[in-house]
């Protein structure tokens, strides 16, 4: 199997892993999901440093392709604890709101944007081309993107969530 | 070694991020100030019962200083949950104490906590695991999730929730839940029936004709099937029991006697100058008390009652050697008899509703001045006083003037012949003269007279010894043979009406499914009669309905567990058991509209 092969089966392995970590964790913590107390306003602010912290990885310049493969990886690892941490989060209060299904909705774009930029991190290191470094180019931007704005929606959110009460006053008005 | 690079510009992927931050506020933003902000905001639909609320979220959201002034509410403090609390509140009436723990009172709850501790039930409560607040108040939302959709069952709780505090993990009634140490037998029933004595003796003698054939023939399911109710008086206990109640038993005639004059040695009375007026003479021949009613009417202040309670005990047919004092007291209280009559005639009903107003200190209901008089015609009163030459007008004129006429004896008793025939006369209850002993009586109509039961009602409430008359089991209509007397929270008795009274705090239970499946054949099943049982009636005999010992014996989680098991059918522990106590289901209060739009300015 060749490198750039083995590091795909890798990643596959750890989104597969994490899913798999998500889903457990989550059941085994159904005491405390169901129970009388709410974790989902903790959860919410640990998504927000996690998400901060992948927005620092992503703009950390990386030249060479072996450290884009590092700064990948690491992308790759938050990215995988993150979707443990949202599933958490959203265990006991599953979103139903238009904005809480967008943020689930950007928030599984960003997964999918991950394993798109990894797959072409890959075949950028196997396969270096103008071509490809265009089209990777091209995600790190978009990604970037979609970053931006699940950071910022996600604030909002959790702004929205903590101050309701004055929210209720001002949407009523 | 050039294609091991990638240029990357930094700057770009930067302005991308935020050019991504910007977008994504701005359009939220801007949906946001828009007409459909509000539903955009929505964290779900709320659930069917507060579907009409949607629109308006200031109704149960808190936008208090205290919601302000904490912006990180309900992770740093609970306050907001609180203040939302409140305004649950305002439709949603939950006893005196609503957001404690079960909506106990504190006092409630140490009594609670150790009741449970001593019969090792569930002793360990998690308490850093209650997620209270510095007052010891539990917000509603931490049971009770909104906007989880339509369907969303914002009452129905599951079992790792009432685990979060109590700390005894139970599987079910075959694994780990603790046994029953007296249910369902833990307080006596508002009926004293006695099932060994009947079972065992009374269905065995001549009554066995009237003895039921199966528990069903007496205990009937209610409405909604989920008590077990009496069929009824007619149906279960009339056959046997009628007559009693009916009076016709009864020594010194089948109605109560509700006016009368006492008998006095007038004779006596005569002889040693004592100044009561003309008393119907020939009452000293039969042995005439204070009818209850007329003591109860006469019992306003501290000094009558005293008088009345002293009257009761001197020996009035012989009055020969009577003290001072004892004499003293037969005046006063024949002078206060005259009055009351005088008043009774004056008014009528008026009058009668006043004086029993008098000694409640509280207006009568309508229900109850109609249940009180139950149609007493004036002109019977009138009659009878004519008929007792009672000149009570006159003689408390000379009294207001320092001249009260000697005691002198009045009536006679010549037509008491006809005594009986008045008496069958309102043979279906009502309103008759006893001459034989001067007495205005009330025939009862049967169970469930209702002037016997008001009347009842109102000495108990006003905690008068006239009670203990009305209701020893020889008192016209033996209402209390049967019904059960209890003391209330302020110490007054309480007539049991109803078979039971008695709601327990933390358990809802339902006959209903369990009267149908094939495993059951019969009530034996669950309840299962001792084989002797002795102190059953003898837990009457006291006010306290905790202290009890019943015919069955108390059930066992075993019979329980036999269908309830995990594996069989439903076992959670709402399907028993309660929240919210003291209550038999949280009670929606509905606010006008005016109500809720001043809580809305309030806010």
């Amino acid at each position: 199997m060749t490198a750039p092969r083995k590091t795909a089966v890798r990643f596959a392995v750890i989104l597969v892993l994490s899913t798999a970590a998500a889903i457990t964790i989550t059941s085994m913590a159904s005491p405390l999901a169901h129970g009388l107390y709410d974790a989902s306003l903790i959860t919410g602010w640990v998504l927000l440093i996690l998400l901060a912290a992948l927005a620092a990885c992503t703009w950390s310049p990386r030249r060479g392709l072996s450290a884009l493969g590092t700064q990948l990886r690491w992308v790759a690892l938050l990215t995988a604890f993150t979707m443990i941490v949202f599933a958490g989060h959203i265990h006991n209060f599953p979103p139903l709101g238009i904005l809480d299904r967008g943020l689930a909705s950007i928030f599984l774009l960003l997964t999918a944007s991950s394993s798109w930029g990894f797959w072409l991190s890959i075949r950028l290191r196997s396969h270096s081309s103008p071509k490809g470094q265009t089209a990777f180019r091209t995600w790190l931007l978009a990604h970037s993107a979609i970053l931006g704005v699940l950071l910022s929606t996600g604030v909002i959110h959790g702004l929205l969530i903590h101050c309701h009460g004055v929210m209720a006053r001002l949407l009523d008005k | 070694m050039a294609q091991r690079r990638i240029e990357i510009s930094t700057t770009k992927v930067r302005i991308a991020s935020i050019a991504g931050a910007a977008a994504g506020s701005g359009v939220l933003a801007l949906f946001l100030l828009g007409s459909r902000g509000k539903s955009l905001v929505l964290p779900g639909p709320l659930a069917s019962p507060h579907a009409m609320l949607e629109e308006n979220c200031e109704i149960c959201h808190s936008s208090t200083f205290d919601a302000v002034q904490h912006p990180l509410s309900g992770w740093v403090t609970s306050d907001l949950d609180l203040a939302q609390s409140r305004l649950c509140l305002e439709c949603h009436a939950l006893g005196k104490h609503p957001l404690t723990p079960h909506a106990w009172s504190r006092d409630e709850a140490k009594q609670y906590r150790s009741q449970l501790g001593q019969d090792g039930q569930v002793a360990s409560f998690r308490d850093s695991a209650v997620p209270l607040s510095a007052r010891g108040h539990v917000a509603c939302s931490t049971c009770h999730r909104e906007h989880r959709g339509r369907s969303n069952e914002l009452a129905t709780l599951n079992d790792q929730q009432c685990q979060t505090c109590h700390a005894r993990t139970l599987e079910g009634f075959p694994h780990g839940h603790p046994e029953f140490s007296s249910y369902p037998y833990d307080q006596r029933t508002g009926i004293h029936f006695d099932h060994l004595a009947h079972i065992q003796r009374h269905f065995r003698s001549d009554l066995q004709k009237h003895a039921p054939g199966r528990c069903t023939d007496c205990h009937i399911p209610d409405g909604d099937g989920k008590k077990m109710v009496l069929a009824g008086f007619e149906k279960t206990c009339m056959a046997c029991h009628g007559a009693a109640i009916a009076g016709t038993a009864q020594l010194d005639g089948a109605g109560l006697s509700v006016l009368t004059f006492p008998a006095l040695d007038t004779l006596s009375l005569e002889k040693r100058d004592i100044a009561i007026g003309a008393w119907p003479a020939d009452a000293s021949e039969v042995e005439t008390e204070m009818a209850p009613i007329a003591s109860f009417l006469l019992g306003k202040t501290e000094r009558e009652r005293e008088d009345l309670e002293r009257f009761s005990a001197i020996d009035r047919l012989d009055l020969s050697f009577a003290a001072e004092d004892d004499l003293g007291v037969v005046t006063r209280v024949a002078w206060n008899l005259k009055r009351l009559y005088v008043r009774l005639a004056a008014e009528g009903h008026t009058g009668l509703i006043g004086l029993i107003e008098e000694r409640l200190s509280r207006p009568l209901q309508e229900r109850e001045r109609d249940d009180l008089i139950s149609g007493l015609p004036g002109e019977l009163l009138a009659t009878a006083l004519d008929a007792w030459a009672f000149r009570g007008d006159s003689e408390l004129s000379q009294l207001a003037q320092g001249m009260p006429p000697k005691a002198t004896m009045s009536a006679s008793t010549g037509r008491t012949v006809e005594d009986p025939k008045r008496e069958r006369f309102v043979s279906q209850g009502g309103w008759y003269l006893q001459h034989s002993d001067f007495s205005l009586r009330y025939r009862p109509n049967g169970h469930a007279d209702p002037f016997l039961r008001a009347w009842l009602d109102v000495t108990a409430e006003s905690g008068a010894s006239e009670f203990d008359q009305l209701s020893s089991a020889t008192a016209q209509g033996a209402c209390a043979k049967c019904h059960g007397i209890e003391a209330s929270a302020g110490g007054a008795p309480r007539m049991q009406w109803h078979a039971r009274e008695h709601k327990r705090d933390l358990l809802h239970f339902s006959h209903r499914p369990h009267l149908t499946p094939d495993e059951i054949t019969d009530c034996s099943t669950c309840h299962v009669l001792k084989e002797t049982s002795d102190d059953y009636s003898s837990a009457f005999d006291q006010r306290d309905p905790l202290i009890f010992s019943s015919n069955f014996k108390t059930m066992a989680t075993a019979t329980c567990g036999e269908c309830h098991s995990p594996e069989a059918t439903d076992n959670t522990c709402m399907l028993c058991h309660s929240y919210h106590v003291n209550l038999p289901a949280p009670r929606v209060q509905t606010p006008s509209l005016n109500e809720l739009f001043e809580q809305i300015a309030g806010n």
